[in-house]
């Protein structure tokens, strides 16, 4: 089973994309379901996303990354046991470290029979709010898009030509490595482009070490 | 490649992620609003974005300076309706899913989460706009469930 993970801060257009992209997804036979997390205790996302007729699990009450890791891969194994998606698309919450999930989500091989396989972890940027976002909450922001293997630029409809560039700049600063892709949730410009990513391409699996060094950048501690 | 070594320098590592996802003000409610009279989707819709505009607004008087997301999901019998703010300048996004027909009751779940205030005001301040939208559109609200206590994410660290 592939788990797509979408993630990116609040507002970044996580909820819109992910129902186009698993629409898409659907549309070319995938049996998808989709497990959104917010940081809340009440999530509004799963049941505008059911009003689409996708099959949606939330969980919340915590980050699914470390709090409430458990709950999420017991998610994953009941989906698996019962729904039995070929890909499980995670909305995780706007604050949500990706390498901490995918460690969360390979936990729910130990509760099924289940092979937890990644797709490339997608992160969005809002490219209408970049100098906003870069002001208040930097760290976060950074952290989503450091461990990125596809970053995309969305909003570029409502976005200029400036603003679209300072986003490739101060995404190619923190990732040399991933890929930058230009989306629009609005247009559905790129949309065909993330479901091919999702559909065909894989992620390395979790690596605790490789995890120990993107947290030791981004915040530091004694190792450093 | 050289990470932290004690499960304390992990400990801390991982409270540093969390107090950095502290940094955002955060509140959430689940009610109903109704009107026997009827509401009708035009009044409906119109009310949800004055209900975001209002709850944003008074968050940004009381010291708030970036919206996180700030949405609200109404679902009535006949259908529900989503709505979602996170700039004051692009506005409201509506997706709406009712139907033609007026309806008495709907229950609506709101979601507020901001940078720069702490979970207090932003409660305090959602609990002002709440009432003052309500009172505009003369509406009877019941609170169902208030989840103050329970959006304090890192509570779990603090031993």
């Amino acid at each position: 089973m592939k788990l797509a993970q979408i993630a990116g801060f609040l507002g970044s257009g996580k909820t819109t994309l992910l129902i186009d992209v698993s629409r898409e997804l659907v549309q070319r036979g995938h049996r998808i379901a989709i497990i959104v997390n917010d940081v809340g205790e009440i999530n509004v996302d799963a049941k505008f996303i059911e009003t689409y007729g996708l099959k949606a699990r939330e969980i919340s009450g915590g980050c699914i990354c470390c709090q409430i890791a458990g709950s999420f891969a017991n998610t994953i194994a009941v989906l698996h046991n019962t729904f039995k998606p070929d890909i499980v698309i995670v909305e995780p919450s706007g604050v949500a470290i990706p390498w901490g999930l995918k460690r969360a989500a390979e936990y729910s091989e130990a509760e099924s029979d289940v092979h937890i396989e990644h797709a490339p972890v997608i992160t969005l940027v809002d490219a209408t709010r970049v100098d906003l976002l870069m002001s208040a909450v930097k760290r976060l922001v950074e952290t989503q898009i450091r461990e990125a293997d596809i970053v995309l630029i969305n909003k570029v409809d409502a976005a200029n030509e400036e603003q679209v560039e300072k986003s490739r700049k101060l995404i190619r600063g923190i990732n040399d490595h991933c890929e930058i892709m230009l989306v629009s949730g609005r247009t559905g410009k790129g949309l065909k482009e993330v479901a091919d990513v999702i559909e065909t391409r894989v992620s390395p699996r979790y690596d605790e070490a490789v995890e120990k060094e993107l947290l030791k950048q981004q915040y530091g501690g004694a190792g450093a | 490649m050289r990470g932290p070594k004690t499960k304390e320098e992990e400990e801390e590592l991982h409270l540093e992620m969390h107090r950095a996802a502290d940094e955002l003000g955060k509140f959430a409610a689940r009610m109903t609003i109704r009107d026997d009279a009827g509401i009708s989707p035009d009044r409906a819709k119109k009310f949800m974005q004055s209900l975001l505009v209002s709850v944003t607004k008074e968050c940004f008087a009381v010291g708030a300076d970036l919206i996180g997301h700030v949405k609200a999901f109404m679902h009535s019998p006949d259908g529900s309706l989503m709505s979602s703010l996170v700039d004051l300048d692009t506005g409201v996004q509506l997706t709406s899913g009712l139907s033609e027909k007026s309806f008495q009751q709907a229950e609506v779940i709101l979601h507020v989460i901001v940078h720069g205030i702490w979970d207090d005001k932003v409660r305090d301040a959602t609990r002002i706009a709440i009432k003052k939208v309500i009172d505009d559109y003369g509406l009877k609200l019941e609170v169902l469930q208030d989840y103050y206590e329970t959006e304090k994410s890192i509570a779990h660290h603090l031993k």
